[in-house]
């Protein structure tokens, strides 16, 4: 079987249709006999003046149809053929039916259009079994139609046709708000301001984070919605990219895509769009029909009036009869547009609806979509001319019917301000700048682009202060692969730094910083960055000592030089000071614990997260204890046990702070003699003293004028209350006896104050 | 207690393939130090003008400088 398109379908036409083909031709169409009639084509077919001769016999309505599905490559929708026909024609060829290939073509006004194209085999159906060829309702069937290559490669450009317009009254004063190139300029901010952030995690279910798509919706004054199927038809222009959840900007794709004449790169992002959210595959022709549909009406028309004259002009091409009942072919209806795609359409710059004056207003993207479909020369430049004033202020004024796709570069260096249908007003200023130099490489290129597009010289003011932001820029280098040589001393550094010439850049005392690839001499030790490094090149003992190994790389060094002291025995111990510091970050810490191999002892790792703030410090508190001989038995005490519970030693017991108050009143319930916190410990004092003893200490104090520690017990101050213990610093004077009781007179340490206590209420003694 | 000590004989090293960042201001050189995430790329500080990144810096790397709007040069070697 011939691979050509035309050989192939001849196999399968009725003698009807062959004859009608050789006709076209300008073959005998007589007898019907169809084996004679296919012979004489297929004949005919092999010489390829047959073509050349057909170019001449084209209507001007042919000429367009076959261009298009040229401009479309080769193979177009049908519904979408029948469209450019109803934009282009004011009515179908007439024609005398009959029956074309092997099912007949169904009888709507639309497949009118194709008739005569089918029948002379201009275009033929993919699928010839087709529910559109049939007279059914549309199903799941192929609807796309081609024409033959040899015929396409000799056509030339047609005439500029003169596109259909509806009569419907327009709206004075009413005017759009968008251009179509707004959406490209909106798309390349999206994208710069994709590079600067750099790659954006997704959700699992592959969303954006909401906190990101709200910082969008402010810098571009769109809503999150409209951002995310900017950012979804950018990623399907392969301009974003997604790897391991992660949206990336594409900086080479990006460029290409940028340097695409405007219409084009329009073309791009819509038909990127309906693939997206067109719905159905093979309803994506639909849109663009409707879309296409659009294009007739004279410019901004009432709502209403201009749906309803799409679907009855426009539209109503597209009707069958289904049991006497006429219905749109599915899913041709305009109310299509006025839901889910509606808001979409208008960020497109497809058209604008004003639903508060009840206003269907198409725009300049229409005319750019009809026009890439008409325009027979799509190989010649746009001219570019300079569109813009840069004022010495750094605003910028920038025309935008003489936009050109450099011009588009220019404006990723500056922060737009406003944009409306003529106008966009912009600042350059550092961030901007910066910003857009990261995507036109050299300063060169971005100031000649300015300067291009600058219809006015730029003011001095402005060209110094560029030059010094890419000065900044310029001074800022990254570079990979280079090589840092460490020499065992500054001599041995020098030495080959003279021998090899300057190809080194020497640093600090024993260093060579090499930034290009050498071949290095074997002797040398070489640690290769690129692989894992030193894993166990450290040992750490039970007792804390580290010792490290082999040669260190410049973590190993880092990690060394900051965190370790060395030991005399040539090992290492964590500086005390490095720790308490809180520097050992959990990256160096993971470093450390690579090297070692394992995890850092517990004690560093304890004081790490201690001062890491991973856990609470160590909280020291004044607490009292509890001491006595039988401390064990009077915690069995039921009016005590409550307080002693946390036996350090068995004569000791902890009171915690919010028991010491009832334990003292516990205590004094019992008789025993109440003690305050700072009586203890009262072994300090000697206690329980004979009497003799005692006078005897306090003579001996009161001679050598020492000072004494006393516990003693306080006559208490009205009646009922209980009698307190109090433990005080005083200055004995004097011991007399009154009424066979001894007394001491005691004296505050500042002098001021004398008192007397009885002996018997001394409990304990302490002579400094 | 550690014993036997192995130190190396003493020869050149050289440490290949690393990423070198290069800064024409101080500020700029601390400005960098102190990008969230950037530690874990670190490698040295050569000096107040240079610093050196593990080699898969590269990508990651760009994005944080781009990000914390410290401009930049890549130069291949």
């Amino acid at each position: 079987m011939s691979r050509n398109l035309l050989e192939r379908t001849l196999q399968h036409l009725n003698s009807q249709h062959l004859s009608k083909v050789c006709e076209r031709y300008s073959l005998p169409s007589q007898p019907l006999h169809e084996k004679t009639l296919r012979d004489a084509l297929l004949k005919a077919l092999q010489n390829p003046q047959a073509f050349e001769d057909l170019q001449g016999t084209l209507t001007p309505f042919e000429h367009q149809m076959l261009w298009y599905i040229k401009l479309k490559g080769g193979t177009v929708n049908g519904w979408e053929l029948v469209a450019h026909a109803l934009c282009i024609s004011d009515g179908p060829p007439e024609f005398t039916p009959i029956h074309l290939f092997t099912t007949g073509l169904r009888d709507i006004e639309a497949n009118s259009y194709l008739y005569l194209l089918f029948q002379d085999l201009l275009i033929v159906p993919i699928d010839q079994q087709s529910s559109w060829l049939k007279g059914k309702r549309a199903g799941t069937d192929d609807f796309r139609v081609q024409a033959d290559r040899r015929i396409l490669d000799l056509l030339v450009p047609p005439p500029a046709a003169v596109p259909l317009t509806y009569q419907v009254p327009t709206v004075p004063h009413a005017a759009p708000t968008r251009h179509p190139v707004h959406l490209l300029i909106q798309l390349a901010l999206l994208w710069r301001h994709m590079l600067h952030e750099g790659p954006i995690k997704i959700t699992q279910q592959g969303q954006y984070p909401k906190t990101f798509l709200q910082g969008l919706e402010r810098h571009l004054h769109l809503t999150s919605n409209q951002v995310e199927v900017l950012l979804n038809t950018m990623l399907h222009l392969g301009v974003l990219r997604v790897e391991d959840h992660q949206v990336r900007a594409v900086l080479d794709r990006f460029k290409v895509q940028l340097r695409r004449p405007l219409k084009e790169q329009f073309l791009d992002v819509v038909t990127g769009y309906l693939k997206l959210y067109g719905g159905d595959v093979r309803l994506v022709p639909y849109t663009w029909i409707i879309m296409r549909a659009l294009s007739l009406l004279p410019g901004p028309v009432d709502l209403s009036i201009g749906l309803k004259t799409l679907e009855e002009g426009f539209l109503g091409a597209f009707l069958v009869s289904d049991n006497g009942r006429n219905h749109f072919e599915h899913p041709m209806q305009a109310h299509q547009i006025t839901d889910t795609h509606w808001s979409h359409l208008e960020l497109l710059g497809i058209l604008e609806v004003n639903w508060e004056q009840n206003l269907l207003m198409p725009t300049e993207g229409l005319n750019w979509l009809e026009s890439l479909t008409q325009v027979p020369d799509r190989s010649g430049p746009e001219s570019v001319a300079p569109c813009m004033v840069i004022q010495t202020n750094f605003e910028v004024m920038v025309y935008l019917s003489m936009l050109a796709p450099e011009h588009l570069q220019v404006l990723l260096l500056m922060h737009i301000t406003h944009m409306d249908p003529q106008t966009l007003t912009a600042e350059i200023n550092k961030t901007s700048f910066l910003q857009g130099m990261e995507v036109l490489g050299s300063f060169e290129d971005a100031l000649a682009l300015l300067q291009q597009a600058s219809l006015t010289p730029i003011a001095s003011n402005v060209l110094g202060t560029l030059y010094g932001w890419a000065k900044r820029k310029a001074g800022n280098v990254l570079r990979s692969n280079v090589t840092l040589l460490e020499f065992p001393t500054r001599e041995e550094r020098d030495q080959h730094h003279e021998t090899v010439g300057g190809y080194a850049e020497k640093v600090g005392q024993t260093r060579l910083l090499v930034k290009d690839q050498r071949r290095l001499p074997r002797e040398w030790k070489s640690l290769d960055y690129q692989q894992p490094l030193s894993q166990h090149a450290m040992v750490i003992a039970e007792n804390g000592e580290v010792q490290v190994r082999g040669t260190r790389d410049l973590i190993t060094q880092a990690l060394v030089e900051r965190y370790l002291q060395e030991t005399p025995t040539g090992t290492y111990q964590f500086k005390p000071d490095a720790l308490r510091s809180g520097s050992l970050t959990p990256t160096q810490r993971k470093r450390f614990e690579h090297r070692l191999g394992g995890r850092l002892p517990g004690y560093v790792m304890a004081l790490i997260d201690i001062h890491a703030g991973l856990t609470q410090p160590p909280i020291c508190e004044e607490v009292m204890v509890f001491r006595h001989p039988r401390a064990q038995q009077l915690a069995e005490h039921p009016r005590l046990r409550v307080y002693l519970q946390e036996a350090l030693a068995p004569t000791t017991y902890l009171i915690s702070k919010e028991h010491q108050l009832g334990l003292q009143e516990a205590l004094q319930e019992l008789g025993l003699p109440p003690l305050s916190p700072q009586d203890l410990p009262a072994s300090r004092l000697s206690t329980h003293l004979p009497m003799r003893e005692l006078r005897n200490l306090l003579q001996e104090a009161i001679e050598h004028q020492r000072v004494v520690d006393l516990l003693h017990q306080v006559e208490p101050q009205n009646q009922g209350q209980p009698e307190a213990a109090l433990r005080e610093l005083l200055q004995p004077v004097e011991l007399y006896q009154l009424q066979q009781q001894w007394h001491v007179v005691v004296r505050n340490l500042d002098g001021n104050a004398e008192h007397t206590i009885a002996l018997k209420h001394i409990q304990g003694i302490k002579v400094s | 207690m550690i014993k036997d000590i192995k130190t190396e004989p003493q020869t050149v090293v050289a440490h290949q393939h690393l990423t070198l960042l290069e800064l024409s201001d101080p500020a700029d050189t601390q400005r960098v130090l102190k990008i969230p995430g950037l530690e874990r790329l670190l490698v040295h500080q050569l000096s107040p003008f240079q610093l050196l990144f593990l080699p898969e810096a590269g990508t990651t790397l760009e994005d944080l400088l781009r990000r914390h709007n410290i401009p930049f040069t890549r130069e291949e070697t």
